[in-house]
Parts: C-alpha cells; structure tokens; sequence
C-alpha cells in the first residue's frame, strides 16, 4: 500500500510544484492579481504604432505618446503603471473582462466601438494615410486604389473597417488584415503588398524611419481616440477624463504633443 | 485436492470447452496432451479463473473458486502458474521477482523473504544469477526462476501451461530436470505440456484432450502403449511420429 | 537486384560523409545569410537585444516548466482513467483529450483569455489563462502516452502477478506502472520539446515571451533575418538542451535486457 501513497504523493507534489511556479510567474507578469489591484493600474496597448506606442529599439521599452498619457493617469491614480502589449483586436476583449483596465491604443471612438466599452472625451484627432513604396508612382490619389491592387490594413482598426466598407475597394480578397502594423509594413517592403491604410502620424513615423517607404495620399476620415475602459467603470472613467482636462489646461498636452508629433 | 466438473467455455463462436470432468488427487502429476486448440491451456486458465468458464464448477483444496463470492487472490497463491512465455517481471532482479509476491502475498518481512528467495533459487539451480535481470537470462533460466517464484509461495499444486514449449531444444532438459525434482518432492502438478518423455517417466496420469473433450485419461504406460480409445492412438500415432523426424 | 544491393551498400558507407557534407552546407547558408547583418551597420543593435531575447528565453523556459509538470500531473491521473474499467471514469477521460486534441491550442488559449473569465464574470490574467490552457492541452497528450506506456506492457506480466495471488492494485503499481513509465519516457521526452515550443502562442494575448519579443523587434527594426532566425537558433538551444538531458537519463535507469534504446 505504501506504493499507493508514493504515487499519490507525486501527483500531487507535481501539481502543487506547478501551482507554485505558476503563481511565481503570474504575480511578476503584468496584469498578475487579476486585472489591476490597488497597487497596479494595467494598461492595455499594441505597440507597433509609433509615435502613439512602440518599443524603442535601445531601451528595449514600450514609450509613446500613449504611454505618456499613461503614466500620468497612473500618476493621478497613484497605483504603478504595468503594460501589457497585444494585438490591436484583442484589446476590446480584454478590457471587458478585466485583463487589462484601460486601453488607449491610437483606438478611434467609433459607435461599435463605444457598445462595448465606455471611451474618455477624445484625446486627439487624426486621418489615415495610404502607405506605398518609395518607387511607386502608379497609386497616387483616391481613384487608385480601384484597380486589383493588393491592400494591408490591421485587423479591426478603422483603416480595416474604411477600406472594407469603401465601394472604390474592390472585393474582400484584395485586403489583408494583419494582427500586428509592423508585418503589413514588412509585407508591403517586400513587395507582397502595394499599399497600407494606417493613421496618418504612425504613417508619418514609420515613412521617416524608413525611407524605402512613402506617403501617397492621405484620407481625410477625421477620425477621434478615446481611452477605453470597461463599461460601467465609472471612476476610472472619471479619473481619465480628469486627467486629460488637467493635461489640456496645465499645457502639458502640448509639451507631449511637441515631443512626439514633431 | 483439484475437481473440475462439467467446465464449458467459449470465445464468441468457437466452444473451446465442451463439459470437462478432471480430479487431480495431493501429490498426483498429472500431464494433459492433445492438439492445438484442444482447450488444454483454457482449461488451466479456468481453474485460476484467469478466464471465467461459462458453465461448470472447479474446487480447489475445499474452496469453490467458481463461486463470484470467493476471493480469488487468496485461492490463486496455492495454485500458481507457470507459463509457456515465462513472465518474469523485467524490471525485477531474480530474487526480486520471487521476493514480490512473498511481501505483497505472504506478508513476509524482509529477512524471511530474502531466506525464502535464496531456498527456491537454490532448488532450481540459479541461486547464482540472483541479481540478473530477467533480460540477461536465457529461456531456460527464465523458466527456472519463474518455477522458483511459484514455488516461493507454498503452493498446494503448481499449473504449468507448455513450460518448455517456447524454448529451444538444449534449453528443455533444465527445466524438465527442476520438474523432476518438484515431482519427487510430492508437489502436486498439474502440466499441459508436449513432452512425451517427461509424461512417461514422471507423470502419475496422462489425460488427453481433443476439442473440449477428455478423451482418455489413464496411467502413462497404459497410454503410451495400447490406449483404449481410437482418438488417443491416432493422436500419438501422428505425434510421435512428427518428433521423430 | 544486385545493382541496388551495390547501390545501398554505397550509401550506407559514404552515409557519415554525406552527413557531415549537408551540415557543412547548411551552416554555410546559414552564416551567408546571418553575416550581413551581423557584422553591418545594424550588427550593434542585433547584438544589445540579445538580453532582451535571453531575458524572453527564460520566461519560455518558466512557462514550460510549469505547463509540463501541471501537464505530467493531471497526465498521470487522466492516462489511470483511460485504462479503467469504470465506465464513467473511462468516459469522462475520454472526452477530455477528444475535446482538447480536436481544437488547436491557439483556440484554446483564447478561449481561456476571454471566455471564461467572462463566463465566470472574473478577470483573469493573461499568464494565468496561458498557463492553464498550455497545462490542460500537454496534460491531454501526456495522459495518452501513459496510456500507451500501460498498454505496451505485456498481458502476460499483469497474468503472472494475478495468478501469484496478487491483487489488482499492487500489481498496477509494483509490476505494471514501473514498466509502464519507462515505455513512456521517449514519448513524454517528445511532448516536453512541443511544450517548449507550443508556449511561443502565449504572445498572441500579450505574454512577452522570447516569440513576442523576437516578433515585436523584428517589425520595429525592420530586420526580420537577425531576430526570426536569431529567436529559432535560442528556441533550438533550449529544445536540443531538454532533449538530450532526457535521453542521458533514459539511459540511465535503463534495465539491462529491456526494451530498445533511443
């Protein structure tokens, strides 16, 4: 019988060693503890967006004008910033069930949107543009894109849901959706790929930094960010909202907007 | 000090036992021959209750082992089996194979087990290969150890299903001679086997099975020289004259 | 006949020269391929992520370890059920691994992100729900190479012990189940590499794993030949470390005369 009582101890020793080792790892990851706790404040983000949110390439950290915005909120929250990176259609999903507590992603408010989560006052305001290569001259201006031409977007974004609802865009299959902007751009340096929709600042940041890339036109959607948070998250809502109102009137909103816009 | 009574069986469509009657007396050697598929190996595999017989009864040393309410393992350590394919534990040492059953069995305590193992491996001869593995022993040695391991036990009788039928020919005299000598200590045995020989010089009864059926059962000489039934002549006629070839 | 006899014959001689040759060769390709970017003007950026990776790497090797031994936990007791001769217990094991071999792991660990926490109305993060879902799915396939292990040893072993008087417990776990785990041990060493590289799907809802790191720098620098292939040499390390440790134990408590070698 002693036999029994080995292999039940293993068992359960073996579990108990994953239980410690999985608790071990979850409590440093961001979002560990279930969401923010009163420490933490996590943040939701997809940081292939520069100058909203990206990784910066000799820190090896997430910074941006999103980010910036960010730590001022945890500031006036007085909890620590924790930042969890992911692609751009999970981030809905995961600050309605809790994973993270606030997004701000380059998000446009838009009706759908705002259904599943409740957006601050819109933070800034911005268009997309169309992305093409340095050499080309054949897609110029808006009638362009009607021919078979093969277009990136980032799924679920507003570039995503303009070009799949444009009558000038030929059929579904012309567009690519991509869960991350930087493999459209790879795709679209490659050549598998000849255009990307993408708001007109990351457009601007990834042209400049990359030169074998251009700006062909821009489209002017006049589009609004919000910060999202779960719906019904009233206080944190208030919390944002008063902290963007601060940013606007204490000037800081211009000193960010300086730093990363010019 | 074995009684099987009208013992039917069959696997799905075939009746590989067909109403079999055997007694097999303390002390008595026994030997069953018959063809393939006569239902010698299902006959031995009935007794233990390794397979469970669709009709009929088997008594052993008092105990109905037939009965759903018996405990079967405490009937199965006076009856072990020895079997054609040996099944030593391969992960045991020798004297660990024979010591398992002692502890988990007999709830022997270490020393008596140790004292016990070295007995029986003593008797068939391979008290030297104690420590080997089952791997590094030839067929022969095997049997020899898995006969220790039966033995180990003190049994009432010892089954043995073909013991030498998987070995090769210079192997089977080994393990004849340990049957032998169990033989003449007055160990109870009941053997399914081919050995002619053997059954001639050592066995009390030969039985002889064909299809399911006891056909003959007689003294070895009577047997062997001038069987009653037609059946039995036929069969040792073809026998003996294969194993002459 | 002969022909092919002298055929193979030649083969099998120049076999360990024919090796060596392709090996040469791949290697070759590959610092053909590495040395451009190794040794130019990007070659100092490639060589300071290399912390960023590592640092990737060991959270993956945590990951694993936790999802293996959760996986080798739950494994033994599911492999135990799917041998049984309860019919409930038979049943609901095998209705566990259907369930999780049928749905690819991607599902799974999306599922446990954003179903269940909605389900249960309680957020969970995302370290927790990819640890789970990598844990239940090894737990899945280790139950079935337990199984296997149980089924590969010799009827004739589980008759012996039986016809000795030994009952159906002890026999399990003094005659089978020691034989059963060694017939399992090159499978179970398989299942740990695909752990290892199953947990790279854990980027997809923000873990920053070696993948996600690898990934998030190879869109940002625009390099993807240093950092994919970088990111596969580091994984390969890890997988070829696992395995070779395993097959030395292997060996090791191998018994003489029993089952084949590696």
């Amino acid at each position: 019988m002693s036999r029994l009582a080995m292999l039940v101890g293993l068992v359960a020793a073996v579990l108990i060693a994953a239980g410690v080792g999985a608790y071990l790892i979850i409590i440093q990851s961001p979002g560990g503890g279930g969401g923010g706790s009163a420490e933490k404040l996590v943040l939701g983000t997809c940081a292939d967006f520069p100058p909203f949110e990206s990784v910066n390439i000799t820190t090896k950290k997430i910074e941006g004008f999103d980010i910036d915005i960010a730590k001022e909120i945890a500031a006036k929250a007085n909890k620590t910033l924790q930042i969890v990176d992911m692609q751009f259609d999970g981030l809905i999903s995961a600050v309605k069930v809790g994973s993270v507590d606030l997004v701000i992603a380059g998000m446009t408010i838009t009706p759908a949107r705002a259904q599943q989560v409740d957006f601050s006052d819109p933070y800034f305001g911005g268009n997309q543009s169309v992305v093409v290569r340095s050499d080309q001259t054949g897609i110029t201006k808006w009638d362009d894109l009607n021919r078979s031409i093969k277009i990136g977007v980032q799924t679920d974004t507003t570039g995503d849901i303009w070009a799949s609802n444009h009558s000038n865009i030929q059929p579904l299959a012309q567009i690519v959706r991509y869960p991350k902007f930087t493999t459209a751009m790879l795709e679209l340096d490659k050549g598998g790929l000849d255009a990307v929709i993408i708001d007109s600042a990351p457009a601007k940041s990834y042209t400049s930094s990359h030169p074998s890339l251009k700006i062909a036109f821009e489209i002017p959607t006049k589009e609004k960010f919000g910060i999202a948070v779960k719906k019904g998250d009233s206080g944190l809502l208030k919390l944002v909202d008063d902290t963007l109102a601060y940013l606007r009137s204490s000037g800081k909103y211009d000193e960010l907007f300086k730093k990363w816009f010019s | 000090m074995i009684t099987v009574r009208d013992l039917h069986k069959s696997f799905g469509e075939t009746h590989v036992l067909n109403g079999v009657d055997l007694d097999v007396e303390k002390g008595e050697v026994v030997v069953v021959i018959g063809p393939s598929g006569s239902g010698k190996s299902t006959l031995l595999r009935c007794i233990t209750m390794l397979v469970k017989p669709d009709k009929g009864k088997v008594e052993v040393d008092g105990t109905v082992i037939t009965d759903p309410k018996v405990n079967l393992d405490s009937v199965r350590r006076n009856i072990p089996t020895v079997f054609q394919s040996f099944n030593l534990f391969m992960h045991l040492k020798a004297k660990d194979n024979i010591s398992l059953a002692l502890e988990v069995v007999l709830h022997m305590d270490k020393k008596e087990r140790e004292e016990r193992a070295h007995e029986v491996l003593k008797k068939v001869g391979m008290l030297d290969k104690m420590d080997a593995y089952p791997g590094e022993l030839s067929g022969g040695q095997q049997q020899r150890v898995a006969i220790a391991r039966a033995l180990a036990l003190h049994p009432k009788a010892i089954l043995f299903d073909e013991p030498t039928s998987a070995l090769d020919p210079e192997l089977t005299g080994e393990v004849l001679g340990v049957m032998r000598s169990l033989a003449s200590d007055g160990m109870t045995m009941l053997v399914v086997s081919h050995e002619i020989e053997f059954a001639r010089e050592v066995a009390d009864r030969v039985v002889f099975m064909e299809r399911g059926k006891i056909v003959e059962d007689g003294k070895p000489e009577m047997m062997f020289t001038d069987p009653r039934e037609d059946r039995t002549k036929q069969f040792l006629k073809r026998f003996l004259a294969m194993s002459k070839r | 006949m002969d022909k092919r006899h002298e055929f193979v014959g030649k083969v099998r001689k120049y076999q360990p020269l024919i090796l060596i040759i392709i090996l040469v060769l791949i290697i070759i390709a590959i610092i053909y391929v590495l040395y451009p970017v190794l040794t130019g003007k990007d070659a100092l950026l490639v060589w300071d992520s290399l912390p960023f990776l590592l640092e990737g790497a060991v959270l993956t090797v945590e990951i694993s370890l936790v999802a293996i031994m959760f996986g080798l936990g739950l494994g033994i007791v599911v492999g135990l059920a799917r041998v049984s001769k309860n019919r409930m217990i038979y049943g609901m094991s095998t209705v566990y691994i259907e369930v999780i071999r049928g749905t690819p792991l991607i599902v799974q660990i999306f599922i446990w992100a954003f179903v269940v926490p909605q389900i249960i109305g309680y957020p969970f993060p995302s370290m927790l729900a990819g640890l789970i879902a990598l844990g239940m799915h090894s737990s899945a396939y280790q139950g079935e190479i337990f199984r296997g292990g149980i089924q590969a040893v010799p009827t004739g072993q589980y008759e012996a012990a039986r016809s000795l008087g030994v009952p159906h417990l002890p026999t399990m776990l003094y005659v089978i189940l020691p034989q059963a785990f060694r017939n399992a041990l090159p499978a179970l060493n398989n299942e740990f590499i695909i752990v290892i590289k199953d947990s790279s799907l854990l980027y997809a809802i923000g873990v920053f794993e070696l993948f996600a790191r690898g990934s998030n720098l190879a869109g940002v620098t625009f390099l993807p030949i240093p950092f994919y292939l970088g990111v596969a040499i580091i994984y390969l390390t890890l997988t070829l470390t696992l395995s070779r440790s395993l097959a030395l134990i292997e060996k090791k408590i191998q018994i003489p005369g029993l089952g084949v070698s590696a």
